[in-house]
C-alpha cells in the first residue's frame, strides 16, 4: 500500500470539487487503489460537503416533461440502440391505402368528396362538377368548422377549470410556503423520550402569527394496530393535533391549520396509541415517545 | 432503511439494468441535479440536455459506483456537474451571457409541485444547508464555488484570488469539511 501522507488529503479535496489535474488524479487513484482507509473516509466526508453545496443552490425543479424524455433515452440505450436510432429498421413497405373514392358513375368525372351531394338532375357536365365541388366544400368545411368550434369551446372550458384549480392550489401553497420562509417561524426539534425508539426523528415548523405548523417525521413505523398521535403541550395540558400516519418509508408530513394559542403553547409531543388514537383528546393513553419544547 | 441505503439499493438495481429503479432515483434527484445544471448553464434547453446526459451516464456507469468513496447522491451530483460543465464549455460566451441574464430575471423560485412530502422535507433541509454555506468564510466559499460550479482549476483559482496555491488547497478542504460538519449526517441523502 502506498504510504499515506497529509498531501493526499488535499488531493482528495481537489478531486471532490473536480479541480484535480491529470498528474494529481493519477497519484490519488494509485493511492486509493492501494486501499488507504484514511483517504477513503476523507472522500466520503468531503463528498458530503459537495452534497451540501449542491443542496444550497436555488431550487429549480426539472420540467415535468423531461422525465419521460430521459427515461425514453435510457430505454433506447437499454435496448442497445443509440440515441440517433442507429439500429432502427425501416418498416416493411406497404402499399399506400387507396383513397376512398366512390364508384364513379359512367360518364361523370366526380371528385371524391362529391359523394355528399345528392344526385342532381342532368346538367351540363362542367356545371355539375363546379356545383358539386362547391357544395361539397361547403358541407365539409361547415362540419369541420362546427366541430372545431365545439372542440375549442370544450378546450377553453377545460383550460379555465384547470386554471381556477391551479390558482386555488397556488394560493393554498403560497400560504404554506410563507410559513416555511417566515423569519418568525420556529423550528421545534422533537427528541425521542426514553420510551421512544431512538431512530424516531421529527420536527415541527411553527408560525406563531398564523398558528399554522408543519410536522415532518421520519422513521415513524408504529407497528400493527398502533398509531402515532401528535399533541400540543399547553399551559392547560395536552391537546390532540391528530394522528401522524407515515408512508411505507416511515416519512410523514402533516400540515396543521391551527395548533392553538402561541402564548400558552409550550411544546409538541408524540404518543404511541392504539389504532385510531387516544380516546381522550386531552390526554394521551399510550406512552409519550417524543417531545420537543418550543425554544428548546 | 436510511435514505442513503435506499439509494444504494436502487443504484445496485440500476447496475443490473432495472429501468424502474432508475425512474425512482430520477424522482428522488432530478430536481436537485437540474438545479445544479441550471446554476452552471442557466435555465433552458442546455440544462435539460445536461440532465439527460447525466442520467444516461448514471445508467451506463452504475456498475462502477464505489460506495466506499461516497454516497449515491454525491456520485450523481458529480456526474451532473461534469456533464453541465462539458456543455458550458461548448456553449458560446454569448449564450452563456443570455442564460445568466435569464437566470437573474427569474430570481423568484418556481412554485413547487403541490404537496410533495419529500419536497417539504427537502426545503427544510435547504434552510440548514443554506445556513451552512452562508456561514463559510468568504474566501473558503469562493474557492469551492469557483472550482465546483465554474470549473476552474486550483491554480486558476489561486491566480483569480491572488492567493498561494497551497492556501487554495487547504481552503478547499476546510470549506468542504465545514459544510459537512454543519449539516447533521443523518439529514443528508
Amino acid at each position: 500500500m502506498s504510504r499515506h501522507r497529509d498531501e493526499h488529503l488535499d488531493l482528495c479535496a481537489a478531486h471532490v470539487v473536480g479541480a484535480l489535474d491529470e498528474a494529481g488524479r493519477a497519484e490519488l487513484e494509485a493511492h486509493l487503489t492501494s486501499g488507504c482507509e484514511i483517504c477513503l473516509a476523507e472522500l466520503r466526508a468531503l463528498s458530503g460537503g459537495v452534497t451540501v453545496l449542491a443542496l444550497s443552490l436555488p431550487h429549480r425543479p426539472a420540467p415535468p416533461e423531461a422525465r419521460e424524455r430521459v427515461l425514453a433515452a435510457v430505454r433506447t440505450e437499454a435496448a442497445g440502440t443509440d440515441r440517433w436510432g442507429g439500429t432502427w429498421s425501416v418498416p416493411p413497405e406497404r402499399p399506400a391505402p387507396a383513397p376512398q373514392e366512390p364508384p364513379a358513375r359512367a360518364g361523370e368525372e366526380l371528385p371524391p368528396s362529391a359523394t355528399v351531394v345528392k344526385p342532381a338532375p342532368p346538367r351540363p357536365r362542367a356545371l355539375v362538377w363546379a356545383w358539386a365541388a362547391a357544395a361539397a366544400l361547403l358541407a365539409v368545411s361547415s362540419v369541420f368548422a362546427w366541430r372545431r368550434a365545439g372542440e375549442l369551446s370544450d378546450l377553453l372550458e377545460q383550460a379555465r377549470a384547470r386554471n381556477d384549480a391551479l390558482r386555488e392550489t397556488l394560493e393554498r401553497e403560497r400560504g404554506w410556503a410563507a410559513l416555511l420562509e417566515s423569519p418568525d417561524t420556529k423550528v421545534v426539534r422533537l427528541a425521542a423520550t426514553p420510551e421512544g425508539d431512538p431512530a424516531l426523528a421529527a420536527r415541527v415548523l411553527f408560525d406563531p402569527a398564523s398558528r399554522r405548523a408543519i410536522l415532518v417525521a421520519e422513521a415513524f413505523a408504529p407497528g400493527a394496530e398502533r398509531d402515532f398521535e401528535l399533541w400540543a403541550i399547553t399551559a392547560t395540558g395536552p391537546a390532540s393535533l391528530g394522528l401522524v400516519r407515515a408512508d411505507a418509508g416511515g416519512r410523514a408530513v402533516v400540515r396543521l391549520e391551527d395548533v392553538g394559542d402561541p402564548t400558552t403553547l409550550a411544546g409538541f409531543a408524540v404518543s404511541l396509541e392504539p389504532a385510531g388514537g387516544s380516546p381522550n383528546p386531552r390526554k394521551p393513553s399510550g406512552p409519550v415517545v417524543m417531545f420537543g419544547p418550543i425554544g428548546g | 432503511m436510511s435514505e442513503s441505503d435506499r439509494d444504494r439499493s436502487l443504484l445496485e438495481r440500476v447496475a443490473a439494468q432495472d429501468q424502474e429503479a432508475l425512474a425512482e432515483l430520477y424522482d428522488r434527484y432530478a430536481d436537485l441535479l437540474h438545479s445544479l445544471a441550471v446554476r452552471i448553464l442557466g435555465p433552458g434547453a442546455e440544462a435539460e440536455e445536461a440532465l439527460q446526459d447525466t442520467w444516461l451516464q448514471a445508467w451506463r456507469s452504475a456498475p462502477s459506483y464505489d460506495p466506499a468513496r461516497g454516497a449515491v447522491a454525491a456520485w450523481l451530483i458529480t456526474i451532473a456537474r461534469s456533464r453541465a460543465l462539458d456543455r458550458a464549455r461548448s456553449v458560446t460566451s454569448r449564450r452563456r451571457a443570455e442564460s445568466a441574464a435569464a437566470l437573474e430575471a427569474e430570481a423568484a423560485p418556481s412554485p413547487s409541485a403541490p404537496d410533495p412530502a419529500a419536497g417539504y422535507a427537502r426545503r427544510i433541509l435547504r434552510k440548514s444547508v443554506a445556513a451552512a454555506v452562508t456561514a463559510l468564510a468568504p474566501p473558503q466559499r469562493q474557492v469551492i464555488e469557483l472550482a465546483y460550479l465554474d470549473g476552474l482549476s486550483q491554480s486558476e483559482i489561486a491566480t483569480r484570488l491572488r492567493a498561494p496555491l497551497g492556501t487554495v488547497k487547504s481552503w478547499t478542504r476546510q470549506a468542504l469539511l465545514k459544510l459537512r460538519e454543519r449539516v447533521p449526517v443523518e439529514e443528508l441523502p
